[in-house]
């Protein structure tokens, strides 16, 4: 179950990858969107940058500049690949805002 | 005045008497000690003999524990799990204030549990340390990414790069932004097994509230260092009454759990027929790392079983083997570790 969902979520991640690369009229196979989403994933985990930016943009256009994407292409694929997640992560600020966390048992039936 | 904290290390005040963490029912020398039937440490009555100003008999102070927390839920336990506790320095003097401990209060407003700090000049300041420890990582970080923007800024014509934005088909990047919104509940249905795994039955969390809390730290993922956002995740899953102990280490094996799957999908896709992944530059090497990575992950799960017996018998390791234990048995597909 944790494996299934695991390997739906990366397979969401390159679908995102996937449509951001049509966003810019880049038309990825599917095998070449899994490899973008392993570089640039891979690489954010590297924990000696800010959330991965910067790295990120190095490896992807590193990568793409030798299959013929111009580099200022690859740049924006980058940045609007973090900024799509930034975005979808701003729901997550609402519910910050609103959710009220209440301990799943009441507190009373622990006291003494 | 009374003052919210984020930290762990002070001593707790219990209707107005300050407990150490000897008293916490949950205590290592506590918990054994009424395994055995016997009475609780009294660590109290200790400290009184150094601090005539208390006293207060630890069964008091356990009893009232339990009534203002959950089981197996301090805030000192948080100090523990993050290495802050130091008890010699929970109960130092406040300097000024003879006779009085510098203090908490743990307060329950609403259903909700609150910590409130007595005192702004508590000598030891945990949460201002650790906060300064983050605070440096993260200046630390930000020029690795500043030179790696300068870096291809100098091989790139930044004004092409904005020109290009309006040209951008925003319907696909909606799609995109949709379906990375999508990943959220996801991620919150992984986290919520991984924590439903490691708790007790009576301590299963509901799958709303996992994604919920799943989608703060995202957002706070976005805008704080990936560990600090972790550490949200966690605080907040303590808030919806699980223990320390558990909260963190789901959050460990959940982001284990992404980075192994991130490994094992890189191997296969590296596998490929893609273009991007055409022989020559980095591929093979890649391929090589991902895959002795693959083996190991699969070979140590293989002899996991051995190894937990064998870390349960060393006392230094011995912490280790509920965790590893867990984690088997999230990998396994079995539901009971």
């Amino acid at each position: 179950m944790i494996l299934g969902l695991g390997c739906f979520i990366h397979a969401f991640t390159i679908v995102v990858v996937w449509s951001v690369g049509r966003a810019q009229g880049i038309v990825l196979p599917v095998p070449d969107a899994a490899v973008l989403f392993t570089v640039m994933i891979g690489v954010a985990l590297i924990p000696i940058s800010v959330g991965g930016w910067g790295l990120r943009e190095l490896a992807v256009i590193s990568l793409l500049s030798h299959h013929g994407v111009a580099p200022e292409k690859a740049m924006l694929f980058s940045v609007c690949f973090g900024l799509v997640f930034a975005v979808a992560s701003l729901p997550g600020g609402l519910v910050w805002l609103f959710y009220s966390f209440a301990p799943v048992r009441p507190l009373a039936e622990h006291g003494g | 005045m009374w003052r919210r904290v984020t930290g762990a290390n002070f001593p707790i005040l219990v209707g107005g008497m300050p407990v150490s963490l000897h008293h916490h029912p949950h205590s290592g020398k506590n918990r054994r000690a009424m395994q055995k039937g016997e009475p609780a440490h009294d660590a109290v009555a200790d400290s009184a003999k150094r601090l005539p100003a208390i006293s207060l008999r630890a069964d008091r102070a356990s009893w009232a524990l339990q009534g203002s927390m959950m089981p197996g839920d301090s805030t000192l336990e948080l100090g523990v799990c993050l290495g802050h506790y130091h008890p010699a320095k929970a109960l130092a003097r406040v300097p000024g204030e003879r006779g009085l401990l510098q203090s908490a209060k743990i307060t329950q407003r609403q259903g909700r549990m609150g910590t409130s700090m007595a005192s702004s000049n508590f000598e030891t300041s945990p949460s201002r340390g650790g906060g300064r420890e983050k605070v440096a990582i993260f200046a630390a970080k930000l020029p690795v990414s500043g030179t790696c923007f300068w870096y291809v800024s100098r091989q790139i014509d930044l004004s092409q790069v904005l020109s290009a934005i309006p040209l951008l088909d925003f319907r696909w990047a909606a799609l995109a932004i949709l379906v990375a919104i999508l990943e959220i509940p996801l991620l919150g249905l992984r986290w919520h097994n991984i924590v439903n795994a490691l708790a007790a039955h009576d301590q299963q969390m509901a799958r709303t509230a996992m994604i919920a809390v799943t989608a703060i730290g995202a957002f706070f993922s976005q805008v704080l260092p990936g560990v600090a956002a972790e550490g949200v995740r966690a605080w907040l899953l303590v808030r919806l009454g699980s223990n320390w102990r558990n909260a963190v280490t789901s959050a460990v094996i959940d982001r284990g759990v992404g980075v192994s799957l991130l490994i094992m999908l890189g191997f296969v896709v590296l596998l490929l027929p893609s273009g991007l992944a055409a022989p020559g530059g980095y591929r093979n090497v890649v391929l090589v790392v991902y895959g002795a990575l693959t083996l190991a992950g699969a070979l140590g799960l293989w002899f996991a079983p051995t190894i937990v017996l064998r870390l349960a018998r060393w006392r230094y390791s011995r912490w280790s083997q509920p965790w590893l234990q867990t984690s088997i048995a999230l990998f396994s597909g079995r539901r009971d570790p």
